[in-house]
């Protein structure tokens, strides 16, 4: 041991503590967001290369949007020094941008793009879900089990709401909740000179959403719910219109000895199926209207949203014309024939077939379902 | 003394909007489709979104 006298020496400095590197978005490389520059600094990789992956996913079917978009969202800005961590409106924000942004490219691009309705429905889900969920008391307050039930009382209640104001508007009550909707955004406007009661954004749009899906899908289920067959053999016991609001409606004419010329029959469906069997001499015309769902005219055929069917086809001289204006809320409408195919449309297997792809909904063009085959030769053939 | 919202003031508007939108189609003054449904309804909750992240805390 020595005696010599020590100095008091500080120790030498520590090494800081290694800082856990941490994606965030950078705050001095971007462009939009600092998304690319955030993982270029991330990965010590220039940012440029996420940059062009970004725009060459976008124009390869647009996932680099969805990618972006998911970034901007989910990844953290850096953080500014002396600056209050960021709270939910800054959220908010980016989430009201990001749907504006989505609302524009399903405007502009029409099927073009990669959004399909489904991923579109899911979106607005997840975004009511988090809403809820911060409604009912988000990160903070409530134990988890509060909140979650809680979360799921009030989906509940909006889904109720849902269904109740769709029936009533499909029943023809629109025009009202429609007025009801302008009445709570008055409302909103009213109190926004005397603090604000944003509370009413919510009843507004469980209301809006609903109505908007019925007027859209041309939704009117006056007429009852059941099925309904009908077979009449002669024009007389023939109506001008059959009308079902939920069901499945069937109407065979194959008996009908239709008279020359034109034979109007209107067909209206709110949510269903109607099959409509016409007989092989009858030229048929068409102007058909489905809000969602499938539509067959003897041997083409259509699906998907909004769907519009106009097929009138020049005919001779004298042939029996069937004129048909069908209107389907949702669900489907098949006109057949035997030369389209089928004697028995129940028992088809294609029919089926066909049906399942109305679920592909952007689709909405014509298919020839049976290439040279002229299952409308009735409009060739003199009566 | 109360202090004016400007978000509620947007969103009031906005929905007024769609809510005109749908009375319209109501009335058969026009036919409101899927096509056009879609980005009325984003655009609205966009707006509202967008009006009350500008503008800060709910009320």
């Amino acid at each position: 041991m020595s005696d010599a006298p020590t100095t008091p020496q500080s120790p030498p400095p520590a090494d800081p503590p290694p800082v856990p590197r941490r994606l965030t978005r950078s705050s001095s490389d971007k462009v939009l967001a600092g998304v690319a520059g955030g993982l270029g600094r991330y990965f010590d990789i220039d940012p440029i290369i996420f940059r062009i992956g970004f725009v060459v996913l976008t124009l390869a079917g647009g996932a680099g949007v969805l990618a972006y978009l998911a970034a901007w969202v989910l990844v953290p800005e850096d953080p500014v020094p002396g600056q209050a961590p960021t709270d939910r409106s800054r959220a908010a924000t980016i989430a009201g941008a990001a749907v504006l942004a989505l609302a524009a490219i399903v405007l502009l691009g029409h099927g073009v793009f990669f959004l399909a309705p489904p991923l579109i429905a899911i979106g607005v889900i997840a975004i009511v879900g988090v809403l809820l969920w911060r409604a009912a008391g988000g990160e903070h307050g409530g134990t988890p089990a509060a909140k979650i039930g809680l979360t799921l009382l009030l989906i509940v209640v909006a889904a109720l709401g849902f269904v109740a104001v769709a029936f009533g508007a499909a029943l023809g009550g629109g025009a009202v909740i429609a007025g009801l909707v302008i009445a709570l955004g008055g409302a909103l406007v009213i109190s926004s000179f005397l603090g604000g009661r944003r509370w009413l954004v919510l009843p507004a749009l469980v209301i809006a959403i609903p109505l908007g899906f019925v007027a859209a899908a041309g939704l009117d289920v006056n007429g009852g719910v059941g099925e309904r067959d009908y077979q009449p053999t002669t024009v007389g016991e023939l109506k001008d219109g059959y009308q079902l609001g939920i069901g499945q409606m069937r109407l065979d004419l194959t008996q009908v000895d239709l008279p020359p010329g034109r034979t109007p029959i209107d067909l209206d469906m709110g949510i269903g199926s109607v099959r409509l069997l016409v007989p092989d001499d009858v030229c048929v015309a068409s102007d058909v209207r489905v809000g969602a769902g499938y539509t067959r005219v003897l041997d083409r055929d259509s699906g998907g949203l909004d769907v519009d069917w106009r097929q009138s086809p020049v005919e001779d001289a004298g042939v029996k014309r069937l004129v048909i204006h069908g209107d389907v809320g949702i669900g489907e409408l098949q006109v057949i024939n035997s030369r389209s195919g089928f004697t028995d449309w129940e028992g088809d297997k294609r029919v089926d077939d066909a049906f399942d792809r109305s679920f592909d909904f952007g689709r909405n063009r014509i298919a020839d379902l049976s290439p040279g085959v002229d299952a409308n030769a009735g409009c060739k053939e003199a009566a | 003394m109360n202090r004016f919202d400007p978000a509620s003031l947007a969103a009031g508007l906005v929905i007024c909007a769609l809510g005109t939108l749908l009375l319209l189609d109501q009335l058969e003054v026009l036919d409101l489709r899927f096509g056009y449904l879609w980005p009325a309804l984003l655009g609205t909750i966009g707006a509202i979104l967008l009006a009350f992240g500008l503008t800060g805390k709910r009320r």
